[in-house]
């Protein structure tokens, strides 16, 4: 049997065992089970503005035919030689999605970030604040980030104060705070560093679109910057807070983005909103990014560990994992310190000087006695770097929410909102004692399908949405 | 209509899907429904599991269309997308019944069965690569330029992959006692 007999009798003996019945394409049946991602994809109409020809079907049908395809030719020149003779300048079609994908191919840039912070004391007008300061930031794919900070000096000009360097491969934040001859080194685990890499909207314009992409957001048309021409957009929705944080307490969004037109690169970005304390002040911050130098050239030393001048004091912290068993660890620490659990994401902020010690300073567990005990007699400075690393439990707490809501924002995909549903948190209502309470859940990395859920006397187990949606109903309101 | 054009118009339609526009998805479903198929059939051996994954491709795709970069790779991004999911549904189905449905469970009732199965196992005895150009070459006759598009390698490059495919499941067959001489008697 020659080679092609051969190929013959297996051609039809695969045909026969693989091939089978046409599979039932049906795109109306299909629509109509997934509800949801057509909801997604719809929702995306009128946002970007582009071409958008009719389908494939349509068009193949009238190419059939020499006529007509001669026939559209024809209309096609006159349309264009119309078209240039008025054309004035029109939208671009840029797609956010384009802008993301062209800053990824860049290896290095730079800009200058303008920050400004109002902050109206209500009680007390002498404690309200008004802060400058400006950033020169120099990102690099490979290496990492290094940022310079000036202060404006209430006596006039610029002051450098801090100077900070992000270094991934070396797993290592260094903050070097000249103004006080101090520095802190933080020293990550790898699931860290993939969230301060993703959690920096503001300075990392990679972060920034997908977060502008991920709301509702539109086209506010073209200007000229800088002798650029521009096309901007914008969001005002009030999720918006440069990172996924769900901050109940942040309002008056404004955030705007230009993009050169020639190279789909950002020339400027603006970010406004107003947070309240828990006292109902009002800070509102500005943030200006500008003078961006894109795909510049980089040297490797920029990014060496800096060398710490002998006179400066400071402190390094070991992040730990952002694990379910370092959660637990943070929440139980909560609970003997302070008695309870906290009441809400936003008291999971822990900052001790400011947050911690007057919450400690009331609590009267014994936990808490013994840890004023040894904080007794200590500098102001000593105190804050012992309790630095005391409730490192704690202050894991926010960390690890906020990473799970990454990892939700990340699996939803661009466009989508539907990931800042997967967390939620109830200690306002329930207590350690509370076995059969569902204390904190948050959706499962595996599977769309499971909830993971931490309950009132801290065990865990994954439950399916029907059986979460029980547990919640059962909760007080 | 050319290979160019079709491609030319195919980035046109990403672009316009992206943007929201449901006809143009609904053009590329028509377009690459059925490769997904046999795609997902590739991997898990079953039917209608593999019906069950290019529906989910779809609407994964219809969800992150925006992060698609290369809006001419459209065809190679969702059968990324569905390689995932059929893994995905892999480990589940082993994990559930501890299965291990790499080779299809095929009960023999006759010889022609036999020869079936014989087939059946020649093919996914492949590598996972060569596995996939046979089934979407075979399940429901896709032309090269198809297969090339969805797997994203050249046309002449599946040429050269699926004769050295079915050569690899002829030896396969011959070891095993099966040849054309034997096949065509036994139909």
């Amino acid at each position: 049997m020659n080679r092609q007999d051969n190929d013959k009798w297996l051609d039809e003996a695969l045909t026969d065992v693989i091939g089978s019945q046409k599979p039932r394409t049906d795109f109306a049946k299909w629509k109509n089970n997934h509800p949801d991602a057509v909801e997604m994809l719809t929702s995306r109409a009128g946002r970007q503005i582009s071409a958008a020809p009719g389908p494939l079907s349509i068009r193949s049908i009238i190419m059939k035919s020499p006529i007509t395809k001669l026939a559209t030719a024809a209309v096609v020149i006159i349309a264009c030689l119309i078209g240039l003779s008025l054309w004035r300048g029109t939208e671009s079609g840029i797609a956010l999605a384009d802008v993301l994908a062209r800053i990824e191919q860049v290896s290095a840039w730079k800009f200058q970030m303008d920050y400004s912070w109002t902050y109206t004391c209500k009680e007390d007008p002498n404690k309200s604040v008004n802060y400058v300061r400006r950033d020169t930031e120099l990102v690099s794919q490979k290496y990492g980030s290094k940022t310079n900070t000036e202060e404006l000096d209430p006596n006039g000009g610029w002051s450098k104060f801090r100077e900070a360097y992000f270094l991934p491969q070396k797993k290592t934040k260094i903050t070097l705070l000249h103004n006080k001859k101090k520095y802190a080194i933080e020293e990550f685990e790898d699931d860290w560093l993939e969230l301060r890499l993703e959690e920096n909207g503001t300075y990392d314009q990679r972060a920034f679109l997908k977060e502008l992409m991920s709301l509702n957001h539109k086209s506010i048309g073209r200007a000229t910057i800088d002798g650029i021409e521009v096309e901007g957009f914008q969001t005002t929705d009030p999720n918006w807070s440069g990172i996924p944080y769900n901050d109940p307490n942040i309002s008056g969004v404004d955030v705007k983005l230009w993009v050169d037109v020639k190279t789909f690169l950002p020339v400027r970005s603006q970010e406004d909103y107003t947070q309240k304390d828990s006292m109902s002040n009002e800070g509102r911050s500005h943030w200006v990014g500008r003078d961006y130098r894109w795909d510049i050239l980089v040297d490797a030393a920029e990014f060496e560990l800096p060398v710490i001048p002998d006179d400066y004091t400071g402190t390094v912290v070991k992040w730990p994992s952002n694990n379910e068993e370092n959660a637990i660890k943070g929440l139980k620490q909560w609970v003997e310190l302070l008695g309870n659990y906290p009441k809400s994401f936003n008291d999971m902020i822990v900052w001790p000087p400011l947050t911690f010690l007057p919450a400690l300073e009331k609590s009267e567990t014994p936990a808490a006695m013994r840890l004023e005990e040894e904080l007794k007699g200590l500098s102001q400075g000593d105190k804050t770097n012992r309790l630095k690393v005391a409730i490192m439990p704690m202050r894991c707490l926010n960390r690890f929410r906020v990473f799970q809501l990454f990892t939700s924002w990340r699996s939803a995909g661009a466009g989508s909102s539907e990931w800042r549903k997967d967390q939620a948190y109830y200690g306002e209502t329930v207590t350690p004692t509370d076995a059969d309470k569902v204390l904190w859940r948050w959706r499962w990395k595996v599977s769309d399908n499971e909830y993971r859920v931490i309950y009132g006397d801290l065990h865990a187990e994954t439950v399916t949405p029907e059986k979460l949606a029980e547990l919640e109903a059962g909760l007080p309101k | 209509m050319t290979e160019k054009d079709e491609g030319f118009n195919e980035v046109q339609l990403v672009e316009a899907a992206r943007n929201g526009c449901i006809d143009s998805f609904a053009a590329l479903y028509q377009k690459y429904h059925s490769p997904m198929v046999a795609l997902a059939y590739s991997i898990l051996a079953g039917r209608d599991r593999a019906e069950d994954v290019a529906q989910e491709t779809f609407a994964i795709a219809c969800r992150d269309l925006p992060t698609l970069k290369s809006k001419d790779k459209f065809a190679a991004w969702l059968a990324g997308i569905c390689r995932n999911l059929s893994k995905q549904m892999l480990r589940a189905a082993r994990s559930e019944r501890n299965l291990t449905p790499d080779e299809p469970v095929v009960r023999t009732q006759d010889r022609t069965d036999e020869r079936s199965e014989a087939i059946r196992r020649a093919v996914w005895n492949l590598r996972e690569a060569e596995r996939e150009l046979i089934v979407l070459r075979y399940f429901d006759g896709f032309s090269q330029a198809q297969i090339s598009s969805v797997l994203g390698i050249s046309a002449q490059a599946v040429n050269g992959k699926l004769v050295r495919a079915k050569r690899k499941i002829a030896e396969y067959l011959k070891r095993n006692g099966l040849t054309g001489v034997h096949y065509e008697s036994a139909r």
